[in-house]
């Protein structure tokens, strides 16, 4: 069962997908444009979500590793991005928009830092849920991100027809 | 003092009014349109209502786990019909298998079936595949797929969720008989929307 959900997880990861994100203008800085980018972008958000989700249903030592982790993994991402506007992987070819920008670095600096914020605070919430109920609740809302994620599946094969 | 109160506050008005700028708010645009029209999605046809609100009628009637099972299952599978429909996969008698899912899942609430638990996911989930489709051959052009998506997937559970709140009053004798009469009620609409299906 791991091991399909895990072959799941790489095949999603090695889709092909172009690199077309747009970056969010703050106003405040490449930084700045780079924390806004990740909270207003759900293609980016709802599996970063999920991860925390994950890990947070796993355990404190989860959490931990996925806290420390994913930042600097997506940090590598974007990075691969930077060089070429096409790039393996969702999603880490929603964070390649900085390709051309002219401060792709700082922005993956803001959008590695809003997205430790966001793994923290998700999955402590779920780290410190006692009550069996609420750990339920946590894994109904990720089935529902695996259900919104088939039917966006589902969207980029229309689209690509 | 309360003559001049009200002059000051006719002032403020006033000036207020002068100082107004034009409206300028439009409709909602782009990924807010996309959730917003996802959310609507669901709840704009009674039949995948009612149907959606027994899958939770059911879970609350048979308890842990099949409460958080049916739900989790109903959503999961119909994003599977979703995405067989998106992909252009036609599906035959969509709107009769809608139809019957309304009348079975009514007539289960009804009968407070209990059959084992893989059954009733298994029957969720047949009926979930309709569902999905034809939400997925439905969706509008423009919009964002994943906050539409994510909209739709929310309805559906909050109905979901509606029913099982409806369903705690099923610890009450007289609440049990309340949940199988609207269990009824919905396999009597499920018989209407069939009607109209293959009429």
């Amino acid at each position: 069962m791991r091991r399909a959900a895990l072959a799941v997880v790489l095949a999603t990861f090695l889709l092909p997908a172009r690199a077309d994100a747009q970056l969010v203008t703050t106003g405040l800085g490449p930084v700045y444009d780079g924390i806004g980018h990740l909270l207003t972008t759900p293609e980016d958000l709802v599996p970063a979500l999920a991860l925390a989700l994950y890990a947070g249903l796993r355990g404190p030592r989860a959490g931990r590793r996925a806290l420390f982790l994913l930042p600097p993994a997506w940090f590598l991402g974007g990075l691969v991005g930077l060089r070429s506007p096409m790039t393996i992987a969702f999603p880490l070819a929603a964070i390649s928009f900085l390709a051309g920008a002219d401060s792709g670095v700082r922005g993956l600096i803001g959008i590695a830092v809003a997205l430790f914020v966001v793994v923290a605070l998700a999955a402590a919430l779920v780290v410190a849920l006692e009550r069996p109920w609420k750990r339920i609740a946590a894994r109904v809302a990720g089935s529902w991100i695996a259900a919104v994620g088939l039917l966006l599946l589902g969207w980029r094969l229309r689209g690509a027809r | 003092m309360r003559s001049r109160s009200f002059a000051q506050a006719a002032l403020a008005l006033i000036v207020l009014s002068l100082a107004a700028t034009p409206a300028c708010a439009h409709v909602e645009r782009g990924q807010a349109a996309g959730f917003l029209a996802g959310l609507h999605h669901p709840i704009s046809g009674l039949d995948h209502v009612l149907a959606m609100v027994s899958v939770g009628l059911w879970g609350a009637q048979l308890g842990p786990p099949a409460v958080w099972l049916l739900p989790v299952t109903f959503p999961m599978v119909m994003a599977i019909g979703g995405f067989i429909g998106l992909i252009g996969v036609p599906l035959p008698g969509v709107e009769v298998g809608i139809a019957l899912s309304a009348i079975l899942l009514g007539f289960v609430v009804a009968r407070e079936a209990r059959p084992p638990l893989g059954l009733a996911a298994a029957l969720v989930g047949i009926f979930a595949i309709f569902h999905g489709h034809a939400h997925g051959t439905e969706l509008p052009p423009g919009q964002s797929g994943l906050t539409y998506s994510i909209g739709f997937v929310i309805a559906t559970g909050l109905l979901h969720v509606t029913g099982i709140t409806i369903g705690l009053v099923h610890r009450w004798r007289a609440g049990r008989i309340a949940i199988r009469v609207a269990g009824g009620l919905v396999a009597a609409s499920g018989l209407v929307f069939l009607w109209r299906a293959v009429a």
